[in-house]
């Protein structure tokens, strides 16, 4: 695409809206809303100084699926708006504070009329704004009290300056009928019937057909396509001593074409089953392991959304009136090294939003224009090894300039620095086929009889005891004759950031890996599609412990589908 | 004909018609059986003695309007699955009351999960299967609690058993059609929302339409299996404003009806949102209420309302038996508790009620039990109370009142609440009577309740045994003879067993107050009907309100400013 926002920042401020905003009836409502609540909110001598609407237009379609049979369908439509609104100045507003109770400055959200043309969505702009304004002023009086309180605090500004766009993005895309959801969940689910093994299973299907609006009190306009689309593969059981075992598969998309096709996901369902059938009679690690570790496919992506993309996040500090609140407001853990090494020298990273495949696979991450209206640009992160750039919005940053363009979040959170499409390469690299004899040649240096080779490992959700890096899903012991077994019952232990510098070897193939990214604060229901291309990674030596957890008991009864009763 | 053979009449279709086999039903009760021959054998520690299966498909369609436009449209299908597992036996098993330092009470949820929509009997097998084995663990664990608990704690003045043995019931419904089509009301809703807009006053309005269908399958290890059908449409309009000290006041209204058809005109709702209006800006004009000690009317709904708060919820049988509960009622049977020319009783066989539709109907009830009319007061003297399987010492069977939501263990719970008086006036002279009860006790003036929302009432032992009931319209009435005055931010409180003893006088109309209730066992929907009654003295304090300020700039398509 044309980089579009080159012609557009060059518009006069005073300038007449671009036709495709004169054209929206939604932009012209909110635009009117925007201009009277600028010009008139006002409590006493405070007024905003800034305010952002968002609103997300979607039509929802939400159909699950288990053993082949239908287990609910929901169709909805729905229309969002959200206002951030700031009093005081760019120098210092009621952001970017939590105040003792834990109350912090978020955006007000509302539900909208999702029909145009009538006075709807400025009425439901009115009443977000009324609200938002009077929190604001509150929210600024406490931070302002803390301010006076202090001796020392940050003097970086709450609002840096950014570039000026009116973007059209909307690429409109037929929605796929809610039928086609049931059809798909339907099939893909009947694959576990095939497996006597399975105690349970769900296949899940998620249509978001989303267009997201955008404008501010500086300019700003944008309108593009946010569609999210999910199909979720989960399949559980229990080992034969009764441990929990479950697999689940996530495919993101952005576009209808994107969502994998019925045969592709049918045969992960084969494979899913087959592992779950695989890893009830695994044995489970018995005693700790130190030694390599080789990450392949989702397994070393998780590995770098893990450790490395929520660490180049760089949101703004917070004031915390409540120290115990530190850990939960922890900016990304590598938010201070800028200059230092922090990956392996093997390792370089980069971010290219605007990128929409790899090697004919598309990138869910892709993102041309963030959700405070900037224009995302590329970033060079980390360069053999060392740091030297983060994920940055508009919120001031310690060592960095301003926003670029990366601050995403949904809708009822502030937008916060994240990875678009994160690209990470090796140099030098091994062909991937050469990473297992490497691992195996690692393990026998030290001694070890058997090293460890994980293919996928759990999502950030799974990280148990504060643990960097969650527990594998499906792990192998690999003898030194290169045989493998699936392993079960392994923890990883004492994982620290210093693992990206230990990665030894990396293949030059690189890999995919679509997912959600959380925000630096992980709040639940706070994910935005993003991308990892990768290669698979091997890590010189890390710990792993036995699950002390009690396994469950087995059930009492042999399941329908194990007993052979109604096929 | 005599009442006993019109009871047995109207019990033969019930029990006599053969359930009609389907595939969810023929499902659970295939993994019924296997479950319960499996689970239920000496070997087992300790065995299932009982074990029902309770699956509900709700299918809706909703639709919202504000200010012209279309704000909310869904459709959505869900079916859910429970399993009642009991170990031990009837006189004492895992549901039993925990008193000591680790109880947590009786437990209210009880084990579910949403089940596959299409009628897959592996799909299905395997669901419930799953579910009874966490049910069964679940009943185990904590049966070996209420054994220790019962070592370790004194005995209970209630020792009735833990739950009725009973006969089975075969019964089947045809499917209900799918939930009705809305679309024909797209443009109406979009009009009245309009038109509820327009009010200066008004800064938040909406209109709501949902239809439901609804079926439900019932089998037990007694050899039960019921399925029941039903479809509703619900029409709810509502307005807001705020006043200029901070307090948001609404008028809202509904209407019920099995069926779109039964649904008010277009026509007919507009009248009530021009009546609705005007009485939101004459609250919103209306002076902030003072507390107030005195004689007060309540118009038939509220009325209702107040007789479902305070007395409906005392006379679920559970709380006469709970050592956690007040058990305000538990030995009053006989006795008097409120005037003695009213009879309450609770019916859920009501399909209607003085051209009414009520929304507590069923046949049966959630543990599979027929619906039967429970007398509750007759001439004033408490006779009875809402009883699920959970026998009490004064009530030993279940009348049907076992019910719940999904998740929650079934408890005696009100449907359809009746209240008639066997003494009643014409209005006006109820009011003539109003007013001269206010002369004899040298007041200016007192409270004429003719709205009320809800409430709430706290029951437990360990809480003070009051009532709120929030009045949605309160009209000064002055002895005098000037004319009604709107009032607000009244609140209702006062303690349950003095309030019924000051009613003196009933009208001859009857009011219906449709909504769904909300207690341990979860939201069930229900009815409540009452005459206009006069009591002699009512209590009323200030209601809370918030300290927002209203909208600081005018509605956007109210701005006069911007206008010009």
């Amino acid at each position: 695409m044309t980089p579009a926002w080159l012609l557009a920042l060059a518009l006069p401020a005073a300038a007449a809206e671009p036709s495709w905003v004169r054209a929206d009836p939604v932009m012209t409502a909110a635009l009117a809303e925007l201009a009277r609540s600028k010009d008139r909110l006002a409590v006493g001598e405070s007024r905003p100084y800034y305010i952002a609407y968002r609103l997300l237009d979607q039509r929802r379609v939400i159909v699950e699926a288990q053993f082949g049979a239908l287990k609910a369908s929901t169709e909805e439509r729905k229309r969002y708006a959200g206002a951030d609104v700031r009093v005081g100045s760019a120098a210092f507003d009621n952001t970017d504070y939590v105040s003792a109770d834990g109350g912090g400055h978020a955006p007000f959200t509302i539900e909208a009329p999702y029909e145009d043309g009538a006075p709807g969505v400025r009425h439901a702009l009115w009443w977000l704004t009324d609200s938002a304004f009077k929190s604001a002023v509150q929210r600024y009086s406490q931070k302002d009290a803390y301010r006076r309180s202090k001796e020392e605090e940050d003097d970086l500004p709450d609002l840096t300056p950014a570039p000026v766009s009116a973007l059209d993005l909307a690429e409109p895309v037929a929605p796929l009928p809610a039928a086609d959801a049931e059809a798909l969940a339907r099939r893909v689910s009947a694959m576990f019937r095939r497996s006597k093994d399975l105690q349970g299973c769900r296949v899940g299907v998620f249509m978001f057909d989303n267009l997201a609006r955008f404008l501010d009190t500086e300019g700003r306009r944008s309108r593009r396509d946010a569609s999210d689309y999910e199909v979720v593969l989960d399949a559980w059981t229990q080992a034969d001593d009764g441990s929990p075992l479950a697999e689940q598969r996530r495919f993101p998309a952005r576009r209808p074409s994107d969502i994998p096709s019925a045969e592709r996901l049918e045969s992960e369902a084969r494979e899913m089953a087959a592992s779950l059938t695989a890893r009830r009679v695994a044995p489970s690690l018995d005693a700790p392991y130190i030694g390599p570790v080789l990450f392949e496919g989702q397994a070393a992506g998780e590995f770098f959304n893990q450790l490395l993309a929520r660490g180049l996040a760089a949101p703004r500090e917070m004031w915390l009136e409540d120290e115990g609140l530190l850990e939960a407001y922890r900016p990304g853990r590598l938010a201070r090294r800028l200059g230092l090494r922090v990956m392996s020298p093997l390792l370089s990273a980069y971010d290219d939003p605007a990128a929409s495949e790899f090697e004919g696979t598309a990138l869910a991450g892709r993102t041309l224009i963030d959700d405070e209206g900037v224009p995302a640009v590329r970033v060079g992160l980390v360069e053999k090894g060392v740091l030297k750039d983060l994920y940055v919005g508009r919120a001031a940053v310690e060592g960095r300039a301003g926003s670029n363009g990366h601050s995403r979040s949904a809708l009822e959170n502030l937008p916060s620095p994240r990875a678009a499409n994160l690209f990470v390469a090796a140099d030098p690299a091994l062909p991937r086929a050469a990473l297992k004899a490497e691992l195996l040649r690692r393990a026998q240096e030290a001694g070890l009889s058997w090293a460890v080779l994980v293919r996928r490992l759990g999502e950030e959700d799974a990280r148990r005891d504060g643990s960097l890096l969650a527990p594998p899903v499906a792990a192998f012991r690999v003898n030194l004759d290169g045989s493998e077994e699936a392993l079960e019952g392994a923890l990883f232990d004492a994982v620290t950031m210093r693992t990206l510098r230990d990665v030894a070897a990396a293949s030059a193939e690189r890999r995919v890996y679509n997912h959600y990214q959380r925000g630096p604060y992980g709040q639940q229901g706070d994910d935005v599609h993003a991308t990892i291309v990768h290669p698979d990674v091997l890590v010189s030596e890390m710990d792993l412990v036995p699950d002390e957890r009690e396994p469950d008991r087995l059930p009492r009864l042999k399941s329908p589908l194990a007993a052979g009763l109604a096929r | 004909m005599p009442p006993a053979l019109l009871a047995l009449i109207l019990a033969l279709p019930a029990t006599a018609a053969p359930a009609s086999q389907d595939a969810v039903m023929e499902s659970l009760q295939a993994e019924l059986q296997r479950s319960f021959k499996a689970l239920s054998g000496a070997d087992q520690r300790p065995p299932l003695y009982y074990l029902s299966y309770q699956a509900v498909e709700t299918r809706s369609r909703s639709l919202s309007a504000v200010l012209g436009s279309l704000i909310h449209d869904s459709t959505d299908g869900r079916r859910t699955l429970d399993a009642d597992a009991r170990v031990g036996s009837r006189r004492l098993d895992n549901t039993h009351e925990l008193k000591g330092a680790e109880s947590g009470g009786q437990p209210d949820a009880s084990t579910a999960s949403e089940v596959p929509l299409d009628d897959d009997a592996l799909a299905l097998r395997q669901a419930a299967w799953a579910l009874t084995d966490r049910a069964v663990k679940e009943a185990q664990g904590r049966y070996t609690k209420v054994e220790a608990d019962k070592a370790v704690t004194a005995g209970e003045a209630d020792g009735s058993d833990d739950f009725t043995l009973g006969r089975p019931h075969r019964y089947s419904e045809p499917p209900p059609p799918p939930p009705a089509d809305l679309s024909a009301w797209r443009g109406a809703l979009r009009r009245l929302s309009s038109a509820a807009a327009s009010y200066p006053f008004v800064v938040s309005s909406q209109v709501t339409l949902n239809s439901e269908s609804r079926r439900s399958w019932f089998a037990d290890s007694e050899g039960s299996a019921l399925s029941q059908s039903g479809t509703s449409v619900r029409l709810d309009l509502s307005l807001t404003g705020r006043t200029s000290d901070g307090m948001a006041l609404d008028r809202s209204r509904s209407w019920e009806a099995r069926a779109a058809e039964g649904l008010p005109t277009e026509a007919e709702v507009g009248t009530a949102l021009t009546r609705l209006a005007a009485e939101l800006d004459s609250l919103l004009k209306a002076p902030d209420a003072e507390p107030y000690h005195g004689p007060a009317v309540f118009r038939s709904t509220a009325a209702a309302v107040f007789f479902h708060e305070i007395l409906g919820h005392r006379l679920e049988g559970h709380r006469q038996k709970l050592e956690s509960e007040g058990q305000t009622f538990a030995k009053k049977l006989g006795e008097p508790v409120t005037a003695p020319f009213l009879d309450v009783y609770d019916d859920p066989a009501l399909k209607t009620l003085a051209g009414f539709p009520l929304n507590g109907h069923y046949d049966f009830d959630d543990e599979g039990r027929p619906g039967q009319r429970a007398q509750l007061v007759k001439g004033g003297l408490l006779a009875g109370f809402l009883m699920s399987r959970a026998p009490i010492a004064a009530a030993p069977a279940s009348n049907g009142h076992g019910r719940r939501s999904s998740g929650n263990r079934a408890t005696g719970r009100m449907s359809n609440l009746v209240v008639t008086a066997s003494k009643t006036v014409p209005e006006p002279e109820l009011r003539r009577l109003f007013l001269a009860e206010l002369k004899r006790q040298k007041l200016a003036w007192g409270l004429w309740f003719e709205d009320v929302e809800g409430g709430n009432t706290t029951t437990s032992r360990d809480g003070p045994q009051a009532f709120t009931v929030v009045p949605k319209l309160v009209y000064k009435v002055y002895a005098d003879g000037r004319p009604d005055e709107a009032v607000r931010g009244v609140n209702i409180v006062g303690t349950p067993l003095a309030s019924f003893t000051k009613i003196t006088a009933a009208a001859s109309d009857v009011g219906v107050f449709n909504g769904v209730c909300g207690a341990e066992s979860g939201w069930v929907p229900v009815s409540a009907s009452a005459p206009t009654l006069l009591l002699s003295e009512l209590e009323v304090e200030k209601q809370d309100k918030d300290a927002e300020r209203p909208p600081l700039l005018p509605p956007p398509h109210h701005d006069a400013a911007e206008a010009r």
